[in-house]
């Protein structure tokens, strides 16, 4: 009888939801289709992959970690990993608290107009490519022509090797980065910012708390959970790398502290033919970078938050 | 229920418009595929009735060719006049079908790769990568090509010639696997082997009264003098001696190799060749020590580390502060990049002449000479025409087939000198987008004009410029030329190594060149070190264990 009940309720339910259920069949089918089937083709890093054959019918390699051992067994490997997670690291260290202070000084501007024109303009780096940004890095730190360097030396001091000595061009590769993405990043924590309840603020002021106690009391603590929701993304991607950034910037003098994994993977793998290779660094890629998810996800978690799983 | 029937509908509409997009590109696929088989079984009946025996039965082949984007790429490569010309006539004489198939010039590695493992290449594929051929080679993706060499390229063995470098074989053979036999690539013939040439600004030489250098320390002290002197009044802050490129190894590549031991065997310098580098033979090293001297002295552009391209060391030398360079031997007048053009419409009383001034230890200027062998053709695995295609190759081999695509029309392309062709700048359809049409005369590089004795005219004469420049130029870069060393053995492909070997030998010029001079030598042993590591030293033993006289 029971039974029957429980039968009659999902028919009920069904009954009820299954255009809903139709909507959803594309978007799942489109994820299955585009993103689980090609991950079939991480096989590729266990094999002898052979373009005119397929993934499918190309040799298994022997051993079958072949592909891991190359990598891990070369020295240019252990320093592209080194640099990303460098360069990573240090993209997270000054990266991550600054979009927070620029949303809060965005916050705390009077004037909307003069808000707004400022968004923008903190804005704007974002949609140039690293193509143009390295362009004008060019243009402004070339050693002899650069702008910068060419009013050094007429100001009667020494040119400044911006882009061709190893920690100066770090400097400047993590420079330009936050140049870049620092106004866009705050467009997420300004919206969590827009979502603090007024009352709290006005409670505040009640209380007789100044600008800063409000900033400090009211409006970190209403941001927190987007905070700790954007650092667990972020260490999320510690060991992933973009491609542009790098492959833009980078010269034949500093290459020591430049290659990250992703140009590697593009020199080595696919310029060189090393099609398997290349699927193996970026499967060890990945599986680091979801240690990383699940670990942060975790201590956030043990904290009180909500993480993002 | 009305809501029900809406929301039916929306998941209807969506349904029916994916659904849609993927019909219409199946059909686009499809309809790409279907002109090779569906001609072939209707011209097949015709060609069945016996009215015409000696032509074969229809058959389409594609063809590859270079789009070389804005710079040339002034029609549509694919279709155009000479196109259709080529079209028509093959389909007159042999009965084949040719379609073009585009390739980025600049992209063709990526492009190629992605056509071969699709299995759509081309029928006819070309390549200036030696390596990616090998590449396709050793994964079984190449057509065998030995057995048809005698019967369906009878006209491309005869224009190709015997080989210079290797006695007692045909340039066709070039690539021929001596053990099994097989030939999985055929070369086009370079009729002009120059490879490098030195420029230096003349009218700087003039104005401070020195000789146009003839020797490594005349060269060494007309930049310092170029630097201390400043003849051409730029700003003795702003004048660059000498121009190069992170390329040190070509931007550089005459001066460094002078220092090379001359005696230095035949089988050494093969050897210890990797990925076309010499850094290993003996006497590089103080070639870079030398160039590493100019870097430190501000005799060379500080930032050439920076250029990843030509184009800003272009610039320098057109806006008339560069004293003195080294590229290809005919560099400074081409039209692209056009730098004698340019630096004489900024600086009216320029001149920019070749020079030879790099003497090695026996007192020549001995440098290096182009192989006679050039851009790679063949024919994937995948192709359903081999035939066919080779036919088409074979076609294009008869001298005039490929003089007409080379020298155009009388009076639009080209006009006759003593009977020799001179090229003119073509407007309207007729213009060509490569010189001449080198993506379709896929066997030459460089004009043929049959007779090698009318060969040097027909050269001086194919540039924009005074024709003595071009003698000259040609002269000093032929003379004391080292032939290229060819050693007829298959070597596996170096791919997995050749980038990483191109961009650590980038890294140790770069190195070594802006080095303090105390720490040269550490500098230097240390990246030789490294790039011995990288692959380097696994080329060399492999190139030891096949070396034949």
């Amino acid at each position: 009888m029971k039974q029957k009940s429980v039968t009659r309720k999902t028919i009920l339910y069904f009954k009820k939801t299954w255009t809903l259920y139709l909507m959803m069949a594309l978007p799942v089918a489109f994820a299955v289709i585009f993103r689980y089937l090609p991950m079939t083709n991480i096989a590729m890093a266990f094999k002898e992959y052979n373009m005119f054959k397929g993934v499918w019918d190309s040799p298994w390699s022997t051993p079958i970690f072949k592909w891991f051992i190359t990598a891990f067994s070369t020295r240019d490997f252990w320093l592209a990993l080194r640099n990303t997670l460098t360069l990573n690291l240090l993209d997270l260290f000054f990266g991550f608290p600054l979009p927070i202070m620029l949303a809060l000084l965005l916050n705390e501007l009077a004037f909307r107009r003069y808000k707004r024109f400022t968004q923008a303009v903190v804005y704007l780096p974002h949609f140039l490519s690293w193509i143009i940004i390295s362009g004008i890095a060019m243009q402004l730190l070339a050693p002899r022509t650069g702008i910068v360097n060419v009013g050094l030396s007429h100001l009667g001091f020494q040119t400044v090797n911006f882009l061709t000595e190893n920690g100066l061009y770090i400097g400047t590769y993590i420079a330009l980065g936050l140049w870049k993405e620092m106004g866009w990043n705050t467009i997420i924590y300004l919206a969590a910012i827009t979502g603090i309840n007024p009352e709290l603020y006005e409670a505040a002021e009640v209380d007789g708390a100044s600008r800063l106690r409000k900033i400090w009391h009211v409006t970190l603590p209403g941001i927190r959970s987007t905070i700790i929701v954007l650092l667990v993304m972020n260490l999320g991607r510690i060991l992933g790398s973009e491609f542009d950034r790098p492959y833009a910037m980078y010269n034949s003098l500093v290459m020591n502290v430049a290659d990250v994994l992703s140009t590697y993977v593009y020199r080595v793998g696919v310029r060189g033919f090393q099609f398997s290779l290349t699927a193996a660094v970026g499967l060890f890629q990945s599986l680091v970078c979801v240690v990383f998810l699940l670990t942060a996800n975790a201590i956030a978690k043990k904290f009180g938050e909500r993480g993002i799983m | 229920m009305k809501k029900r029937l809406i929301s039916f509908m929306v998941v209807f509409v969506m349904i029916i418009s994916i659904l849609g997009g993927c019909g219409k590109k199946a059909e686009e696929s499809g309809t790409s595929k279907e002109p090779t088989a569906a001609p072939t079984t209707t011209q097949a009946e015709a060609t069945a009735a016996p009215t015409e025996e000696a032509k074969p039965e229809y058959s389409e082949i594609t063809v590859e060719v270079f789009d070389r984007g804005t710079d040339g790429g002034r029609t549509d490569p694919t279709n155009n006049y000479y196109t259709n010309w080529i079209k028509e006539k093959v389909l007159e004489e042999l009965n084949i079908g040719v379609t073009f198939v585009a390739v980025s010039r600049w992209e063709e590695v990526d492009q190629l790769n992605n056509l071969m493992a699709a299995g759509t290449a081309p029928d006819v594929c070309l390549t200036y990568s030696n390596d990616l051929i090998a590449n396709y080679r050793d994964l079984g993706g190449l057509a065998d090509l030995a057995p048809y060499v005698d019967t369906l390229l009878p006209d491309l063995k005869a224009f190709l010639g015997p080989d210079p470098a290797v006695e007692g074989r045909d340039l066709i053979m070039r690539n021929v696997n001596t053990e099994t036999g097989q030939l999985f690539s055929i070369p086009a013939k370079r009729m002009n082997v120059a490879q490098f040439g030195t420029f230096i600004r003349k009218d700087w030489l003039d104005k401070l009264g020195l000789p146009l250098p003839t020797t490594t320390e005349e060269f060494y002290q007309a930049l310092v003098a170029f630097k201390t002197q400043d003849p051409g009044g730029v700003g003795k802050d702003k004048v660059v001696p000498f121009t190069m490129t992170s390329a040190v190894n070509f931007r550089a590549s005459v001066l460094i190799e002078s220092f090379i031991d001359p005696n230095l065997s035949r089988k050494d310098r093969w050897v210890n060749t990797v990925v076309d580098r010499y850094f290993l033979l003996p006497g590089y090293k103080e070639g870079v020590r030398f160039l590493n001297k100019m870097y430190n002295e501000g005799l060379i552009d500080n930032q050439f580390m920076l250029y990843n391209d030509d184009v800003d060391s272009d610039n320098l030398i057109k806006s008339g502060v560069v004293g003195a360079t080294i590229h290809n031997w005919d560099q400074a007048f081409r039209d692209n990049p056009g730098w004698l053009r340019d630096l004489k419409a900024n600086v009216p009383d320029a001149e920019f002449v070749a020079c030879d001034p790099f003497k090695n230890s026996a007192g020549n200027t001995e440098k290096g000479l182009y192989d006679v062998a050039g851009v790679n053709f063949f024919v994937p695995a995948s192709s359903k025409n081999v035939e066919g295609a080779l036919r088409y190759i074979n076609w294009l081999s008869k001298f005039e087939n490929h003089y007409y695509l080379q020298i155009g029309d009388e009076g639009v392309t080209h006009e006759l000198i003593d009977g020799i062709p001179k090229i003119i700048p073509a407007t309207g359809e007729k213009i060509m987008n490569s010189p001449q049409n080198i993506d379709y005369t896929i066997m030459i590089n460089g004009i043929d004009v049959q007779d090698m004795s009318k060969y040097g005219q027909a050269l001086a004469q194919s540039y924009t410029v005074d024709p003595q420049y071009i003698i000259d130029a040609y002269n000093y870069a032929m003379k004391d030329g080292r032939p290229a060393i060819i050693v007829p053995v298959t070597l596996s492909a170096a791919g997995p190594y050749t980038q990483t070997l191109i961009d650590k030998g980038n890294t140790l010029m770069a190195e070594a060149v802006t080095a303090k001079p105390e720490e040269f030598d550490a500098v230097w042993d240390r990246n030789i070190q490294d790039w011995l590591a990288s692959g380097a030293q696994a080329v060399i033993d492999e190139r030891a264990a096949k070396y034949v006289e």
